[in-house]
């Protein structure tokens, strides 16, 4: 259990973005069980799953193998992962599984499909996934032009939760802080791999304290290395607990 | 761990005015990961002159123990690298960062290539940061195994961490450092694979915040005794050495 700097066993937490399979770099935690020890060990009540082999590969594919996996286990969630560049098997993904308790909302990767989040086969997604049952949607939000595309799609679904996963990047993540600030559905996840000093006391001050979450990355980042950052980030213990847990688990209704 | 000892911080102005780049920002910062010593280079000479910024670094750790000056070199300007290396080792530095990713040139580059000669002659310890991948490769080739100067490697993440793995285990002298060391099983990873006597504690400040690599190691599955080396003993032993 983490003791460090008033940060105690006592904090609940919920890992709204991490991922459940491989990734491309020399990374043994793999399986679910893995995934769970990292989790007790960082105090994780809650870990929100996306498949990286439906991300990086095969949609659907991914998305079965994941259902199956986190099939009654405790802890771990899903978000449905869909490809623009299969508009009608994409809808298919959402009417299988979207609905089901298990599945937390959606996850929307521009950079692995090459759709950026503006395009308007997206939107169209999106709204065919709001329309079907309103769960939040996950984007991958990176640099200026992930925070400009995702401003775009915003003001086109005003009413739609979007969270931007890493907050646009070390680079970009003021102007994502100000969407969230402006746009009552934009919400801000804070995994990186590069975490500025000041980013999240900023961020939390610009688009406010409800508005922040935490994610990890996880297997790709080390949720101890993004709770370093957030923990050193000079937020009250009471910021503390809603940017871990309270936010989520009323976003998502937990 | 009884203190973080960082090899890896510089501070000065944040011309994009995002972050509070001052000392004074590191060290309450700091202070809050347990980090207690610091090398540290002015960002005057990595971003405007590096002869300037030196003599800022030097004045920055007139009288203080827990700070060690770190020098830098711009081989765009300086193209007669073996004698600044000679300069900076009569003014009494024994630390050497370049900063090729602030001031775009590449490993290949003549201008680096003298300043690697010069090193040979006084092994100043060198601080790179490795961006893309193939870079520590072609770095591995331009150094070569038996130079007398220890080269610690900055800001390599999960993209860079096979070639890292397989680089290190090549060359004895090539030292990481943790910054950007970000995967869930990195530090274990490395100490099973070569040793935990290679990794150095670094914070990457003011580009990245100390806390996460602090908070990181704290949280690693190796021994209490890995972990001092890498939150300080490894660097102490690297500086005994200049």
């Amino acid at each position: 259990m983490p003791t460090w700097r008033g940060y105690s066993p006592s904090f609940r937490i919920i890992d709204i973005h991490a991922h459940y399979g491989q990734w491309p770099f020399p990374i043994s935690i793999q399986s679910l069980e893995d995934i769970e020890e990292l989790m007790c060990k960082n105090n994780i009540t809650y870990c929100f799953l996306s498949s990286s082999l439906a991300i990086t590969y095969d949609f659907v594919m991914g998305n079965a193998e994941l259902m199956d996996a986190i099939k009654g286990r405790k802890g771990f969630k899903a978000y449905i992962v869909v490809n623009p560049n299969y508009p009608s098997l994409s809808q298919k993904e959402i009417d299988k599984y979207l609905c089901k308790r298990e599945v937390v909302g959606l996850k929307i990767h521009p950079v692995y499909t090459g759709r950026p989040l503006d395009d308007p086969v997206v939107i169209e997604l999106i709204k065919y996934s709001w329309r079907k049952c309103p769960k939040p949607i996950l984007l991958h939000t990176w640099g200026r032009e992930g925070v400009e595309a995702a401003a775009k799609l915003s003001s086109s679904l005003p009413r739609v939760v979007l969270i931007l996963g890493h907050m646009g990047g070390p680079l970009h993540w003021p102007a994502a802080a100000e969407l969230a600030r402006e746009r009552e559905g934009v919400y801000l996840e804070i995994c990186s791999s590069t975490l500025p000093p000041g980013r999240i006391k900023e961020a939390v001050r610009i688009a406010g304290v409800e508005k922040v979450l935490f994610g990890s990355d996880l297997p790709l980042l080390n949720p101890a290395f993004v709770l370093g950052d957030l923990l050193s980030s000079s937020l009250s213990r009471e910021e503390l607990e809603r940017v871990l847990y309270l936010n989520a688990s009323s976003l998502f209704a937990m | 761990m009884e203190f973080l000892f960082d090899v890896n911080a510089c501070c000065g102005f944040d011309r994009l005015g995002r972050v509070d780049a001052s000392l004074e920002a590191f060290w309450d910062l700091s202070k809050r990961v347990e980090v207690q010593k610091a090398c540290i280079c002015s960002l005057k000479g990595a971003f405007y002159d590096y002869s300037e910024g030196n003599e800022e670094t030097l004045r920055i750790c007139e009288g203080r123990e827990e700070l060690f000056p770190v020098a830098t070199l711009d081989p765009r300007r300086c193209w007669q690298g073996e004698k600044e290396v000679k300069r900076l080792w009569q003014r009494g530095f024994r630390l050497l960062r370049l900063f090729p990713e602030l001031q775009d040139w590449p490993y290949r580059y003549k201008p680096f290539m003298k300043i690697l000669t010069g090193l040979v002659e006084r092994p100043l310890l060198l601080l790179l940061p490795i961006r893309d991948l193939g870079s520590l490769t072609e770095l591995s080739h331009l150094i070569p195994p038996g130079a007398p100067f220890p080269v610690v490697l900055l800001g390599v993440g999960y993209r860079l961490l096979s070639e890292a793995l397989s680089v290190l285990a090549e060359r004895e002298r090539f030292y990481l450092e943790t910054s950007r060391l970000c995967t869930p099983d990195a530090y274990e990873l490395f100490s099973q694979e070569l040793g935990s006597q290679r990794l150095l504690f670094g914070s990457g400040f003011p580009f990245t915040n100390p806390g996460a690599p602090a908070f990181a190691l704290r949280q690693a599955l190796i021994s209490t005794e890995n972990k001092e080396r890498i939150s300080h003993a490894n660097l102490e032993g690297l500086l005994a050495k200049l």
